[in-house]
């Protein structure tokens, strides 16, 4: 079975006890506005052109039997992609000296990615690590993250689902066997504001985490801080209670705004106006907002942590 | 095991006054030990050389100015000021000629100079030695060779003595220098005639080191007569007893063994002003003298970690003058004070005990380069020691560095090392393995430049730099019909240098014997007192050489790209990859883009890459197996450069990993080359467990940066713990760590001032990070880090 993967990246110190590698998925049901890994939302792999690895070497553009590349010497982007042209053949790519032309992912089978999974094996035993499925959203190719999960199980391996939670509970119903540990973010209370940042209702997510806590899964709820827009005290007071009310015994962690992920809009050709003006909060402010959550009586992890946005 | 306690404990007022007062002053050079020591031979000129020296060592030892700090608990240098750099008129003082006036303005490892010692250096001592020195007799006899070959195959060793020994420190505290004196004045009344010198050279040694150390009782005591502080005054009085009692019998109480360890230690360096004579394990030898003193109730745990502080800073008074262009190789003049803390003892069990905490402990308070601080991590160490080298690794003194006895013994045994001694194994200066008390490693014969090889092998034998015929022509890239025909060649080429090198290495062995016979050192070496042989002659029990392979990472980045691009993909032309290199990738930045990017790397974990590495190194070390030394012991080799990277890259020209001329090789000696490790430390490991650790039974060298962050949580430190436990398992020998910022990094440069006693690991070893040359200040900015902020 293959499934279409974004990366696979080994040493990863927060997606879960250990040390551990993380597979990131590409697919999200959501659109978050503040998404940090914006080349993860589409499912189908798009190739990219990152003008600042190009040495204008001008290889890509006499490769390409389909026409889709044209050289601009006056405008950026110098290297113009036109997809609708692109047939994804990959040829450029290939004889680009650098990076510059890459594709946002691959497809590789589930044993592949097992495999690649597993090489840190040794690692995971001494650290009480594992493997991480992350996104994109793992829930969008489901059969592919079940099928990896269940092979790295096989070796007894540790594993975690990093999740939105945007699917039909019989989809993440089959994740619960062959997870150890389900790590679920939850943005906003309120249903208006989450249609508005995320594109979708939270109904679903909603019952979806109330399902999963009642089955007594090991439960890591994760809130994004988004600067007046998560990260609000009405926000986090409200989905305290919510998650005191359905999962009391559950960690909580605070991730903070990484303002990182704005470079990788700029050079997706994406606007980054949503990003003006927004800092990552300060440690006083996340401290009174784990006050807030540990006032309704959560456990709160207090690490400090942003959240991820591997730069290229 | 009182851990809690030790990890509480602070760092005494005394101590951070002595490290202060040492830090501030400056560094000279010294010629006082020359001048006694060229007066000697001039009025001395027929003796037998071993004679001489240990005359001469002896005279020296008589009349070289002392100095005691009152403040100080452990006694003695070899000059009066700290760090200076003693010159050695017997190994070699050409460069010092060349040199003198430059000392203090060079790029790398500064000295002041008096005038007036200028003087007398060029008129009274430089004349006398010409032409007697080793480097002369080196010169004379092999200077052509050392310098035909001497871009593939370095060789070392040719002006300065040995050292790089880990001697039998235990015996010497056991028995104190008169019973052993004694012994080898006995030993030479049933000795044959020829043997008989032997013994006597030695005796006299041993009688000049007893009067030196009478020397710092008669200071102590007559300075404790005039001092106005009473607890100065109890300090002076008490070094006075013990140095008094040290002279005649073994030390008996801690502070008493920590002290003769030290006089030991000051007198090898003062014979023979060499690198590296390391104390080995001290934490195991030491501990008897520390544990009766707790249970006598006459010592506590923190007087304890105070004399070793005081030990620790000893260790960093004693520095190595180099010429200009060794200090390249070797900045930040390392000693090599080589402690080796933990391992496992000869059964098999966890060694780490009291002293390993408290010398991790005293490495915490003080962070200074020396000692070089080493753990020996086992399956048997305790989470607890585990954990506290990760906590000291984290605090950025790049140290404790790592050594694995789960793959360390077998590389040993490999060799022919009897499991009582592989067990017992410490580390040698920067990263040689040694066994304790009883081995000349002879661990820096030379260096292997396989890079520069391989640059023959597809450039018909002709230098890429200059044009000149240097190896075999065995053809170019363009005339290999096939991957395996170029490494038959490579293999020709290979042998062709590797034959010449070990003439080379033998000879200069034998010059050591001959022009520097160690008398002093031959008393703490096991075997030299049975064998009535002085160790540079083959006394030792052990007498291994060692060749260090240079640079895997480079080397299988070369062939990887060879192989994958001209003779599987045929994406580049043998040529055009030609053309490429020679011109220095002038005008052809794609091809250079494209090698560095398309074709996989070492250190990311891809296995058909690491494995050119594997076999090469595997090739060479079986290679090395096959010759025996000019003692009649074993090559073997090594994997690490310490900094000589950088030079050693001067001498390559562009190559097809992508590096331009000149440029850096990888770093270290495992390690991947920087920047090109893109899938993060595990990663890394792994491909450097693709390398059989047994073909570097001399030593090897694994870098890895990571940032700060990684160790502030205690979650942080247990996950680094189980790294370091993965590392033992995947059976590396070797691996080090710099903890430290790259801004930090940048404003050290830029503000030298504030940043004065910043320490960074630079290869096997810590240095002054402001003190080093700009161009490898650079270089440890550009290595990769791990840990995510
Ligand atoms: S859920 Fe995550 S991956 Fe999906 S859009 Fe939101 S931030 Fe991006
Ligand atoms: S992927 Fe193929 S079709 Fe698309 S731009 Fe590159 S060469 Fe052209
Ligand atoms: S081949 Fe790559 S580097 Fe060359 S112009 Fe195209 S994108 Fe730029």
């Amino acid at each position: 079975m293959d499934g279409a993967i974004i990366d696979i990246k080994r040493f990863t110190l927060h997606d879960g006890p250990g040390i551990r590698s993380t597979l990131f998925l590409k697919g999200c049901s959501l659109r978050c506005a503040w998404c940090q890994n914006p080349e993860g939302v589409d499912a189908a792999i798009n190739l990219w052109y990152f003008g600042n690895q190009c040495i204008h070497c001008c290889q890509c553009e006499s490769v390409c039997a389909y026409g889709a590349l044209l050289l601009d010497e006056e405008h950026e982007p110098f290297v113009q992609i036109n997809k609708s042209k692109c047939t994804r053949c990959g040829a450029c790519m290939a004889s680009c000296p650098t990076r510059a032309l890459s594709f946002d992912g691959k497809t590789i089978s589930a044993a592949a990615a097992a495999e690649a999974l597993l090489r840190d094996v040794e690692f995971y035993r001494q650290s009480g690590g594992g493997i991480t499925i992350s996104g994109g959203d793992p829930l969008v190719q489901h059969d592919f993250a079940i099928e990896v999960l269940r092979l790295c199980k096989k070796e007894k391996v540790h594993t975690a689902v990093e999740t939105c939670l945007y699917a039909d509970y019989e989809v993440l119903e089959r994740f619960i066997p062959v997870t150890d540990l389900f790590i679920v973010d939850l943005k906003l209370a309120d249903d208006a504001m989450h249609r508005e940042y995320t594109h979708r209702s939270n109904e679903l997510i909603k019952s979806n985490y109330v399902r999963l806590a009642w089955k007594k899964v090991d439960l890591l709820t994760r809130i994004p801080l988004i600067p007046n827009i998560t990260a609000t005290e009405s926000n986090i007071a409200a989905l305290a209670r919510f998650i005191r009310e359905e999962n009391p015994d559950g960690r909580v962690e605070l991730m903070n705004f990484n303002p990182l992920a704005v470079n990788k809009y700029v050079l997706m050709n994406k606007s980054t106006e949503f990003f003006e003006g927004m800092k990552p909060l300060s440690a006083s402010e996340i401290e009174e907002l784990q006050k807030l959550l540990e006032s309704e009586g959560l456990s709160v992890v207090k690490e400090h942590r942003r959240l991820r946005s591997e730069g290229r | 095991m009182e851990l809690d306690m030790i990890r509480g404990l602070s760092s005494s007022p005394r101590i951070s006054v002595l490290k202060q007062r040492m830090l501030d002053e400056p560094r000279f050079l010294s010629i006082e030990q020359a001048a006694i020591v060229t007066e000697y031979y001039r009025a001395n000129p027929d003796r037998p050389r071993n004679i001489q020296r240990a005359e001469s060592f002896a005279e020296t030892l008589r009349r070289i100015e002392i100095r005691i700090d009152p403040l100080e608990l452990i006694v003695g240098n070899r000059t009066a000021g700290v760090r200076a750099g003693v010159v050695s008129p017997e190994a070699g003082i050409s460069w010092i000629d060349e040199e003198i006036e430059r000392l203090p303005v060079r790029p790398q490892d500064k000295f002041e100079v008096r005038p007036e010692d200028i003087e007398t250096f060029r008129s009274d001592i430089r004349p006398f030695w010409k032409g007697k020195s080793l480097e002369d007799k080196v010169k004379a006899l092999l200077g052509d060779e050392i310098g035909a070959i001497g871009k593939v195959a370095k060789i070392n060793q040719t002006d300065h003595s040995q050292g790089h020994i880990c001697p039998n420190t235990k015996d010497w505290l056991a028995r104190g220098p008169l019973a052993i004196h004694d012994d080898f004045i006995a030993r030479s009344k049933r000795a044959s005639k020829e043997k008989r010198g032997f013994y006597l050279g030695v005796a006299t040694a041993l009688r000049g080191a007893m009067d030196y150390i009478e020397r710092y009782a008669a200071l102590a005591k007559r300075m404790s007569e005039t001092e106005d502080s009473p607890t100065d005054r109890e300090n002076l009085r008490e070094i006075a007893r013990i140095c008094a009692k040290l002279v005649k019998e073994p030390p008996e109480i801690f502070r008493e063994a920590v002290q003769s360890l030290w006089f030991l230690f000051v007198l090898l360096h003062t014979e023979s002003n060499a690198s590296s004579f390391s104390p080995g394990r001290a934490d195991q030898y030491l501990y008897s003298y520390y544990r009766n003193d707790l249970d006598k109730g006459i010592l506590d745990r923190v007087a304890a970690l105070e004399i070793i502080e005081a030990l620790w800073l000893k260790f960093n008074q004693i520095v190595y003058l180099r010429n200009s262009n060794s200090a390249k190789y070797f900045a930040g003049f390392p000693i090599g004070f080589n402690i080796a803390i933990g391992g496992v003892d000869d059964k098999g069990k966890d060694a780490a005990n009291e002293l390993s905490f408290l010398f991790l402990k005293a490495q915490a308070h003080i962070g200074l380069p020396q000692p070089n601080l080493s753990a020996r991590l086992s399956e048997q160490s305790s989470e607890e020691f585990v954990r506290e080298c990760a906590r000291v690794i984290g605090l950025g003194s790049g140290m404790p560095q790592v050594f694995n006895d789960e793959s360390i013994m077998p590389a040993l045994m490999a060799r022919g090392i009897s499991s009582k001694d592989a067990w017992n194994y410490a580390i040698v200066g920067c990263v040689e393995l040694t066994m304790h008390g009883n081995a000349l490693g002879w661990s820096d014969a030379a260096m292997f430049n396989m890079v520069k090889a391989l640059e023959l092998t597809i450039n018909n034998g002709k230098c890429l730099l200059t044009g000149k015929q240097m190896g075999l022509d065995l053809g170019s890239l363009a005339d290999y019909r096939t991957y395996e025909e170029l490494e038959e060649a490579f293999r020709t080429q290979m042998d062709y240098f590797i034959e010449r090198m070990i003439k080379a290495c033998d000879r200069v062995d034998r010059l050591h014997a001959e022009v520097l016979p160690s008398p002093f050192l031959s008393s703490v070496v096991d075997d030299c007192a049975g064998k009535g042989l002085d160790v540079t002659a083959g006394g030792a029990h052990y007498n291994l050489s060692g060749i260090q392979a240079i640079q895997p990472a480079n080397l299988a980045d070369c062939l990887a790209a060879i192989k994958q691009c001209i003779y599987i993909d045929h994406s580049v032309t043998a040529e055009e990859a030609l053309a490429a290199i020679r011109s220095n990738y002038e005008g052809n930045e794609r091809l250079r883009q494209f090698l560095i990017n398309k074709v996989p790397k070492y250190g990311n974990d891809v296995d058909w890459v690491d494995e050119i590495a594997a076999k090469w190194v595997s090739y060479f070390a079986a290679r090395m197996a096959e010759y025996t030394n000019a003692r009649g012991g074993p090559y073997h080799a090594g994997l690490y450069t310490v900094s000589a990277h950088v030079p050693m890259g001067q001498n390559v020209g562009a190559s097809l990993d992508g590096r331009k001329a000149k440029d850096p090789l990888a770093d270290g000696g495992m390690s991947a080359m920087y920047g090109r490790d893109k899938n993060g430390p595990t990663a890394l490991l792994r491909s450097v467990s693709k390398v059989h650790s047994c073909d570097g039974s001399n030593g090897t060298l694994l870098n890895m940066k990571f940032l700060p962050e990684f160790f502030r949580t205690e979650e942080g430190i247990a996950k680094f713990a189980s790294f370091l436990r993965t590392f033992v398992k995947l059976r590396i020998n070797h691996v080090q760590f710099n903890v430290i910022r790259k801004e930090d990094l940048l404003a050290a440069k830029s503000h030298p001032d504030e940043w004065r006693s910043l320490t960074v690991r630079v290869a096997g070893y810590t240095a002054y990070f402001t003190e080093l040359a700009n161009d490898l200040q650079d270089e440890i900015i550009a290595r990769t880090s791990y840990g995510e902020i």
